[in-house]
């Protein structure tokens, strides 16, 4: 059932169009948690979102189902890294397969980083055949830091993280996906 | 948020083909909005605005002291 968005201190603003059912463009100025909560700010309306409550919660993690931490519910829990020091993308540690096509909010906290000297490229895609995949979000970080990211709502049916080394060889990057959530719009 | 088009290129890997927007590595952070055909538009969120400047600013300043560098000696010959 399609989430209903709930602002958290404005509470005559649920027209604001998150969840309706053609596409519609809005201004996200930040995206963060609180007390456990996803937390974003849309045009001067905050927002709070329950994990636990999101379509991606309990699903299996396609890249590696022994990790189960991004689809867990919890903001804090993250594994142990996983290493690249590829230059190309590649698979990190979290994927979800909605097995349908729908529509999406896609909320991501992913924590980066790199060896001295060269940069951590990570990415979020999402595919609708699971063949073709489009990258949604992409950051660049040159030392250890952790990203929250929002995907307005997009048409998907499997989304992953990947990631790639600014620089190989000798130079690793590294990451861990602490939540990947995706709430029906 | 700024916004912007760019080219976007396809990777096949491992039957599976990347679509990936090609921007400016000076851009640290982005979204992408909307792909169609060989262009994407992309968003830039203010964060990431704000680290560009930062950085431009830097190098601006670096390049001040490099030219007052330069023309020092001269002016003092």
């Amino acid at each position: 059932m399609p989430v209903r968005l709930m602002p958290a201190t404005i509470i005559d603003r649920e027209h604001i169009p998150l969840w309706s059912a053609k596409p519609v463009d809005f201004a996200v100025s930040s995206t963060n948690e609180s007390g456990g909560m996803w937390r974003f700010v849309v045009e001067n309306g905050v927002y709070n979102l329950d994990p636990t409550k999101a379509d991606s919660y309990g699903k299996t993690n396609f890249i590696n189902p022994s990790r189960t931490y991004p689809f867990d519910g919890n903001l804090a829990t993250a594994g142990s890294e996983v290493y690249t020091n590829s230059t190309s993308w590649v698979d990190a540690d979290a994927g979800v397969d909605m097995s349908t096509p729908n529509r999406y909010l896609i909320l991501l906290k992913v924590g980066v980083s790199t060896t001295s000297g060269s940069a951590c490229n990570i990415g979020l895609f999402g595919s609708e055949d699971m063949v073709t995949w489009t990258l949604l979000w992409s950051a660049s970080s040159s030392s250890l830091a952790t990203y929250y990211a929002l995907i307005k709502p997009v048409r998907c049916r499997a989304v992953k993280v990947m990631f790639a080394n600014s620089r190989g060889g000798s130079y690793y990057s590294s990451c861990s996906t602490y939540e990947l959530s995706l709430y029906k719009v | 948020m700024a916004r912007m088009k760019v080219p976007v290129q396809r990777i096949p890997r491992d039957g599976e083909v990347l679509v990936v927007p090609q921007v400016d590595p000076s851009i640290p952070e982005f979204y992408v909005l909307n792909v169609e055909g060989d262009e994407a538009e992309i968003e830039v969120p203010e964060r990431a605005q704000i680290e560009m400047l930062r950085n431009e600013l830097e190098n601006l300043k670096r390049r001040v002291s490099e030219l007052e560098k330069a023309v020092m000696p001269r002016a003092t010959a």
